[in-house]
C-alpha cells in the first residue's frame, strides 16, 4: 500500500502505515526545516528596528512574522508524525537538531537584509516548490502555504536590492558587498553535493524529494545569474558563465567550510542557539502560568 | 524548567461566506480562547477567512485506516447511485 | 455640535494633534518590534509583531496626513527619521521600555483600552480625517485589547510568579498613564469647535474601563491624575527615548537623501 502510493506520486497521511525509516527521515527533515525558519528570524528580525524607511519596516515586519508562521506550520506538520513540539524545541536548544546553517552567517548591513530576501528566500522557493508535491500530505500542504508567502519575501528582497543599486554609490557598494557575503551561503542552502548526500536516494525513492540537491542548486544559479545581471551586480564566482544550453557553469561552495558549518562552527552558530535558548528560558514562567491557569480555571469551568 | 506542552488543536477556517470550514493545520494552545487567537494570527494574516473553528485534536473521532476497505471501497460497486450511470436521449433536459 | 470644515481656523492645531497620535503609534510600534525572536512562545512572536505592524501602519497613515497638511513637503519618513527627541510629541507611556512579558501585557492592556476609546470617538467624529482613520484603527485595537486581556487573565490567574510579574508590570506603567488625561489648550480649542471629540469624556470612559479591567484581575492601583508640568507631549521624554530614536533613525540619517 505504502510503496504503491509513493511510487505513483500519491500522498501518505498521518494515520497510514509507513516504514519507520520514512517516519524518522521525514521527522528529522521537517523539524530541521521548522528550526531554520525560527533561527532565520534572528538576523533579519534584528533589522526591523533599524529599517531605513517606514515602508521597509512594515515589509520586514510582515516577512519575519511569516517566518515565525512557517516555523509553526512546520512544527504542526512534524507533530503528525508523533514527535511533539516540546521535544523538537529541546532538540534545537540542546544542539541535537540541526537547522539551515546559512543563518549562522552575519548580517552586518541593511544590504544583507535585501540580499537575504532575494537570494535566501529565492533559494527557499526553489527548494520548497517541489516539496509542495512531496509524498507526505501534511508537509506538502504546509509547503503550499509557505511557498505563497515566500514569493512575497523574494520579491521584496529583490526590490530592496533594486533600490540599493539605483541609489547612492554607498548604497550600491552595500548591495555588492552583501551579494559577496550571501552568494556562498545561498548555495549551501541546497545541501551537500549529490555524491556526498547519502540520504538522497531514499528520499527520492519515497517521494520526499523530487529533485536532487545539485539539480535544485543548478536551477537556482541559472535564475540568480539572470537576476544579478538585471541588478548590474557581480556574482563573486569568476567561473560563472552562461552555457549555450541556457544553464550556467559555476563553482560549488567551499566544502570544508560547509562541513565545518554542519558541525556547528558557523560564525554566529553559538550566538543563534544561545539567543533562542535564552528566549525560551525567559518565557518559562509565562508557559507555567498558562499551564496553571489551564489546570485551574479551565478545569473548573469544564467541571461545572 | 517546565516541560509543559499545550494541547494540540486542529484549525478550520471558513474562507468566505457560503463555504464550509476547511481544515488548514494545527497549533498548540493552552485553552480554547488562546487557540482561536493564535489561529487568527497564524492562519488568516492574508484575509484567508471569515470564521475560525478550533477543535482539540484528541476530540476528533476518526475512521480506522485499517478499515478503509469495508468503509469506503464498497461504494465503488454501486455505480447506479450516480446520475452519470444513466443514458439520457439527446436533446432532453433531464 | 456643528461640524467644522477642515479649513484654516483649526490649523495648524489639528495637524499638531494628528502628529501627537502619529508619534504615539510610531513609538509604540517601534518598542514592540524589540520583541522579535524573544517572545515566550513563537505564537506570541507572531501576535506581538502583528500589533507592532498595525501601529507602524497607523503611524504611516497619520504621518503622511500630517506631511500633506502642513504643506512643507515632508514625507512620512522625513517626519519619522528627521526629527529630534524634542520634536516628538508622543505621550511617555508609548515609549516606555517593554520590560518583561508581564509589563508588556500590562502596557498593552492600558494602551489598547485607551486607543479603542480614542479611535472609537474619532470614528464618530464629523471630521473626515479622524473618522476614516478612527474606524479602521479602532477595529484593530479591539483585537489588540482581546489579545492583551486574554493574557492578563492568564497571568493573573496563573502562578504566584506570573501574578506578581503582572502586578509589577502595571505598577511600572501606571505613573506614565496620567499624561493621557492632560487636556491642554490644543485639545480644548479643537474640541470647542467640534473638530475633535471631547477628551474629558474619552478619558473618563477609558479610566472606567481600565479600573474595571484591573478589578477583574484582582488588582488595585491608585486613581490616575493628570500630571502637572511638561511631559512627552511637550517633547519632554524619558531618558531611554534617545536610544530608541538612535536605533530607529541611524541608518536613514547616515545616508541623507537616499531612497530605500
Ligand atoms: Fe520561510
Ligand atoms: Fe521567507
Amino acid at each position: 500500500m505504502f510503496e504503491e502510493i509513493v511510487q505513483t506520486g500519491g500522498q501518505i497521511e498521518p494515520s497510514d502505515w509507513m516504514p519507520d525509516k520514512y517516519r524518522a527521515s521525514l521527522s528529522r527533515q521537517i523539524a530541521q526545516h521548522a528550526h531554520s525558519e525560527i533561527i532565520g528570524m534572528q538576523p533579519e528580525g534584528a533589522w526591523i528596528t533599524r529599517a531605513p524607511s517606514l515602508r521597509r519596516k512594515a515589509i520586514l515586519l510582515a516577512k519575519v512574522q511569516d517566518e515565525a508562521g512557517h516555523g509553526l506550520y512546520l512544527y504542526g506538520a512534524a507533530e503528525t508524525l508523533g514527535t511533539d513540539r516540546a521535544e523538537m524545541l529541546e532538540g534545537l536548544h540542546s544542539g541535537r537538531h540541526k537547522y539551515a546553517m546559512s543563518f549562522d552567517y552575519g548580517m552586518p548591513t541593511w544590504g544583507d537584509v535585501a540580499a537575504m530576501g532575494w537570494l535566501g528566500d529565492g533559494a527557499a522557493i526553489v527548494n520548497q516548490v517541489p516539496l509542495a508535491r512531496c509524498s507526505y500530505g501534511p508537509y506538502a500542504r504546509a509547503m503550499v502555504r509557505v511557498c505563497k508567502e515566500e514569493s512575497f519575501h523574494q520579491r521584496q528582497g529583490f526590490e530592496a536590492m533594486q533600490a540599493l543599486v539605483a541609489g547612492t554609490p554607498q548604497q550600491r557598494q552595500m548591495a555588492q558587498d552583501a551579494l559577496d557575503r550571501w552568494w556562498w551561503p545561498a548555495l549551501m542552502l541546497f545541501g551537500p553535493p549529490d555524491d556526498a548526500s547519502p540520504r538522497t536516494a531514499d528520499s527520492m525513492r519515497w517521494g520526499i524529494k523530487r529533485y536532487t540537491n545539485d539539480e535544485l542548486r543548478q536551477r537556482f544559479v541559472d535564475m540568480a545569474a539572470a537576476q544579478a545581471d538585471v541588478l548590474g551586480l557581480t556574482i563573486p564566482d569568476p567561473a560563472l558563465r552562461l552555457r549555450e544550453d541556457g544553464h550556467c557553469d559555476f563553482t560549488l561552495m567551499d566544502l570544508e567550510e560547509f562541513t565545518a558549518n554542519l558541525r556547528g562552527e558557523g560564525p554566529y552558530a553559538t550566538q543563534r542557539r544561545d539567543h533562542r535558548r535564552a528566549a525560551h528560558q525567559d518565557g518559562a514562567w509565562v508557559r507555567e502560568a498558562m499551564q496553571a491557569y489551564d489546570d485551574r480555571v479551565v478545569a473548573a469551568r469544564e467541571a461545572s | 524548567m517546565s516541560t509543559y506542552t499545550e494541547p494540540l488543536w486542529e484549525v478550520f477556517v471558513r474562507p468566505a461566506r457560503g463555504l464550509s470550514h476547511m481544515h488548514v493545520g494545527s497549533l498548540r494552545a493552552s485553552d480554547a480562547e488562546m487557540a482561536v487567537l493564535s489561529a487568527r494570527d497564524l492562519y488568516t494574516r492574508r484575509s484567508e477567512g471569515v470564521s475560525i473553528w478550533a477543535v482539540r485534536s484528541t476530540d476528533i473521532a476518526s475512521s480506522d485506516p485499517a478499515e478503509r476497505g469495508e468503509f469506503f471501497e464498497t461504494a465503488a460497486t454501486k455505480p447506479y447511485r450516480h446520475a452519470s450511470h444513466y443514458h439520457v436521449p439527446d436533446g432532453l433536459n433531464l | 455640535m456643528n461640524a467644522a470644515p477642515t479649513t484654516l481656523p483649526t490649523e495648524p492645531a489639528l495637524t499638531s494633534y494628528l502628529l501627537r497620535h502619529a508619534d504615539d503609534s510610531l513609538v509604540h510600534g517601534q518598542r514592540l518590534c524589540e520583541w522579535v525572536a524573544r517572545a515566550p512562545r513563537i505564537e506570541d512572536d507572531v501576535a506581538l509583531l502583528n500589533i507592532a505592524l498595525d501601529h507602524i501602519g497607523h503611524a504611516r497613515t497619520l504621518l503622511t496626513t500630517v506631511g500633506e497638511r502642513e504643506g512643507r513637503g515632508r514625507s512620512e519618513d522625513d517626519l519619522a527619521f528627521g526629527r529630534s527627541e524634542m520634536e516628538f510629541s508622543n505621550a511617555r507611556v508609548f515609549e516606555l521600555p517593554n520590560g518583561d512579558f508581564g509589563q508588556t501585557v500590562a502596557k498593552l492592556v492600558c494602551i489598547a483600552l485607551w486607543e479603542t476609546e480614542l479611535f472609537g470617538a474619532w470614528a464618530a467624529s464629523d471630521e473626515a480625517v479622524l473618522a476614516e482613520f478612527g474606524s479602521g484603527a479602532e477595529r484593530e485595537c479591539r483585537y489588540h485589547l482581546k489579545y492583551a486581556t486574554t493574557w492578563a487573565a492568564r497571568l493573573a490567574g496563573g502562578t504566584q510568579e506570573s501574578a506578581e510579574r503582572l502586578e509589577k508590570g502595571f505598577a511600572a506603567v501606571w505613573p506614565h498613564l496620567g499624561e493621557l488625561l492632560v487636556i491642554d489648550s490644543l485639545v480644548t480649542d479643537l474640541a470647542d469647535v467640534g473638530v475633535i471629540p471631547d477628551h474629558a469624556r474619552v478619558g473618563a470612559a477609558w479610566t472606567a474601563r481600565l479600573y474595571a479591567e484591573l478589578a477583574g484581575l484582582g488588582l488595585a492601583l491608585p486613581e490616575l491624575v493628570a500630571p502637572a508640568g511638561p511631559q512627552g507631549r511637550q517633547g519632554n521624554h524619558l531618558e531611554s527615548f534617545t536610544s530608541l530614536l538612535a536605533e530607529m533613525q541611524y541608518l536613514h540619517r547616515a545616508h541623507p537623501g537616499a531612497t530605500w
